[in-house]
Formats: C-alpha cells, structure tokens, sequence
C-alpha cells in the first residue's frame, strides 16, 4: 500500500498548539476591542486579574496592598484605554507595565512616608526592589506554568521542582521518552515567548 | 551529531548533561548556543518559582470596587450622552432613588443613572469670567457633588470645591477641580448637607496652606 510521506505529529502535540493558538488569538481579539473602546475590562480582569494581584502581593507582601494596586492598574488601563497602541505591543504587557509603575510609584510614597516604619519599610524594599525584574519573571512564569495542560504542566513540575530528568519523568508519568523530550522542549518555548511577550522593562 | 536538535537542547537546558557529540555540534552552531542560553535562562528563572510566585485570585471586593469606579466614571459621562453596556448596567444596580421632590435623570438607554439630590448655578465673584452649575447627585455609590464651571482660564495654582456653611462659619474641602468640563467629588456619607449648602470654588496657591485662599471665583448655594 502507498501512502504519502506526510510528517507525523502526535495527537496531544496538534492539541497543545491548537490550545496555545487559540489562546493566542483570544487575547489578540481581547487586545483589539480593547482598543477600539469596546466594554471588555471584565474580560481582560478574568484573563490576566490574579496575574496582576500576585504581582503586587509579590511585591508589596501585603494583601491590602496588592488589593488597592490591582484596583489601581485596572482603573488606570480602563481609564487610559486611549493610549493603549496594539500595535506597539500586546495587552498583557501593556497591562504588566502599568503594574510596575504602580508597584514603583507605592514604594515611592512609602520610603516618602516618615514616620517609625521607615525602617522597615526600606529592609523590605532592599530586599523587593532591585529583584523588581526577577520577581515580574518568576510571577509571569508561575502564571504561564499554571495555564499548562496536562501532562505538559506535570511534566514541568517535575523538572524544574523535583529535578528529575526526562527519562525519571517519563518513568514517573507512564509516557513515551518522546512524549516527554517534546512536551519539554515545547513547554520551554512557550515559557520563553511568555517571557518575551511581557516582560518589559519600563 | 550535526544538526539542531531543539529537544536535546531543552533536556540540556532543565539540567540534563549534554553528550560529547551535542557540545561539538554547538561550540560551532551560532543559532543552537543562542537557543540552549534562552531555554537555559528560562528553566533557571522557573527553578527559581517559589509558593509566593503561584498565581492568587484576588478577593471578590477588587473587582466590585473596580466596577463601582467605573460606574461612578459612566454616570458623570451619561449626563453628556448616553452609553450603553456593562458599565451604564452597573451604574443603574443597586442605585437608590431619593425620596419625592428629587428628580431621576433618564438616559437615552431609559437606565436610570442618577438622582439629583439638590441643584444650585455658581455665580462668578470678582474676577470669574462666567459662571458654572453644581449638583449633588445620588449614585449607586452614595452622595457625589458634581460640578462644573467651564471656561476658566488656566490657573496660576489650582482650583479648589468647598462646601460651606450658610455663614462661611465652617466649611469642607471636596477637592480639587479638574482641567476637564466637570468633576465629580465623593460627598462624605455622614455629612450633613444642610449644614454645608454653599458651593464655592477658589484660586488656590501651590504655598503648602491648606486652608482657603479667600480668592473664590464662582459661589452657588444649593436649594436643600
């Protein structure tokens, strides 16, 4: 029997890029009626609202804190929604880039604040302020990690939390050794585009 | 090996070693020591992902104050022309209406978006070159006095909304009033508003003094 040579894919790979493409372009169709005025801040508020309140629990480590700055960065992009240019960048990272001159500008009023907490408030922001880059990093990657399939998620969890190596992995979870080199590599690739995406310097 | 093999660079990049035949291929491949530095940092900044990194759902009263704010936004809009979806919706929830004597105000939508509690125009004083109008008004929110006085020239300082009492005797400051046609100010929820009928809007000096200048431009006393 004759068949064509057609280059094979396995089911759960077709999948997992069809589920990031659509993801894709569901935030694109997001950024695009944002920016044409369109009422779609509970939308954006679902996709990326624990994003930005984790950042700023993360950065303020104060829950009534990160409260009124998550209200902020929302009011202001509402509120500033003419400015916001899609082409000059995706929503998210628009919406990222509010968050850390939020973060920056509570800071800013902090250290102003005199009074007995100075002390404290300034150990707390040696500690926060230069890693501000890292920790935007490492909440965006939880966030991404987080949006991952099974077993692509479990997979991960593994290799970046139990070091285990793929062949471990592959034990561990029952699948194919390819099933997993793939679902790794993938993995690091959308984790990299994520960082790409919206990890901005401002 | 010879070619670029991605995979083998992930499994490097998650901390796997990599074969003798992989590291001559990328000490000579420009594009894979590219890709193994990329998914090197990447897998390094993710081992780096603590508890406090995981993503955390803010609490429900985030977005109802995100909601309430843009509401209190719409309804000030409303005034200069209707608008429908979401906002407009909240705007109308939960919105109380006054007692006889006051008057709802109707969008085009037929959503019903404030009350006007008490009403009053704003008289120029001195050297104002026109006059302005003040409402409060009854949001879903609470009392908000709205104010507009159009047509002021740009200030050397900035302009400021009282209330006052009827004999200047004790007064409030709502806040400052913004470049835009109006400005809506949050009235505090214990306050007495026959106790504070005059609207007075003043030319305030960037001197550090936070009580009036004495330089008011428009007064209007509200019908309470």
């Amino acid at each position: 029997m004759q068949t064509g040579n057609v280059p094979q894919t396995s089911g759960a790979t077709n999948a997992e890029s069809q589920g990031v493409r659509v993801r894709a372009e569901a935030d694109a169709e997001l950024a695009s009626a944002f920016a044409s005025g369109h009422d779609v801040l509970r939308a954006m508020y679902e996709r990326w609202g624990s994003l930005v309140y984790t950042l700023c629990l993360r950065s303020t480590g104060n829950a009534d804190d990160a409260a009124d700055l998550t209200q902020s960065v929302f009011l202001s992009a509402w509120r500033g929604r003419s400015g916001y240019d899609p082409s000059a960048g995706a929503l998210s990272a628009w919406l990222v880039g509010i968050t850390r001159r939020r973060i920056a500008d509570h800071w800013e009023r902090r250290t102003k604040e005199k009074n007995v907490t100075t002390a404290l408030v300034d150990a707390h922001e040696a500690r926060t302020s230069p890693g501000a880059d890292s920790i935007t990093d490492t909440v965006l990657l939880a966030d991404e990690l987080s949006r991952l399939g099974e077993p692509q998620k479990r997979i991960m969890e593994l290799a970046f939390f139990q070091d285990l190596t793929h062949v471990q992995i592959a034990s561990v979870l029952d699948l194919p050794l390819g099933t997993v080199k793939s679902h790794i590599r993938r993995s690091l690739e959308r984790l990299r585009s994520r960082l790409e995406v919206d990890s901005v310097i401002v | 090996m010879s070619s670029c093999d991605v995979e083998e660079l992930a499994l490097v990049a998650i901390g796997e070693p990599m074969s003798p035949d992989l590291r001559a291929h990328v000490s000579s491949c420009v594009r894979c020591q590219t890709t193994l530095d990329e998914l090197t940092s990447v897998a390094s900044a993710a081992t780096a992902i603590t508890d406090a990194d995981r993503p955390v759902t803010p609490p429900a009263f985030v977005w109802e104050n995100i909601e309430r704010a843009i509401a209190t936004d719409e309804a000030a809009r409303n005034r200069g022309g209707a608008r429908s979806g979401w906002f407009a919706l909240a705007a109308a929830v939960g919105l109380i209406v006054g007692a006889g004597g006051t008057a709802v105000v109707m969008n085009q939508d037929s959503a019903p978006a404030v009350t006007i509690v008490a009403e009053t125009s704003l008289d120029p004083l001195t050297d104002a070159p026109s006059g302005g109008i003040a409402r409060v008004e009854q949001t879903s929110q609470g009392s908000v006095l709205n104010v507009s006085v159009p047509g002021l020239p740009s200030p050397d300082g900035y302009y400021e909304v009282w209330l006052l009492a009827a004999d200047s005797s004790k007064m409030i400051s709502v806040g400052v009033l913004g470049a835009g046609e109006q400005s809506v100010f949050p009235l505090p929820a214990g306050m007495q508003l026959a106790d504070y009928p005059v609207v007075d809007v003043s030319l305030e000096k960037y001197d550090g003094d936070v009580t009036h200048s004495a330089d008011s431009l428009v007064r209007g006393q509200l019908a309470i």
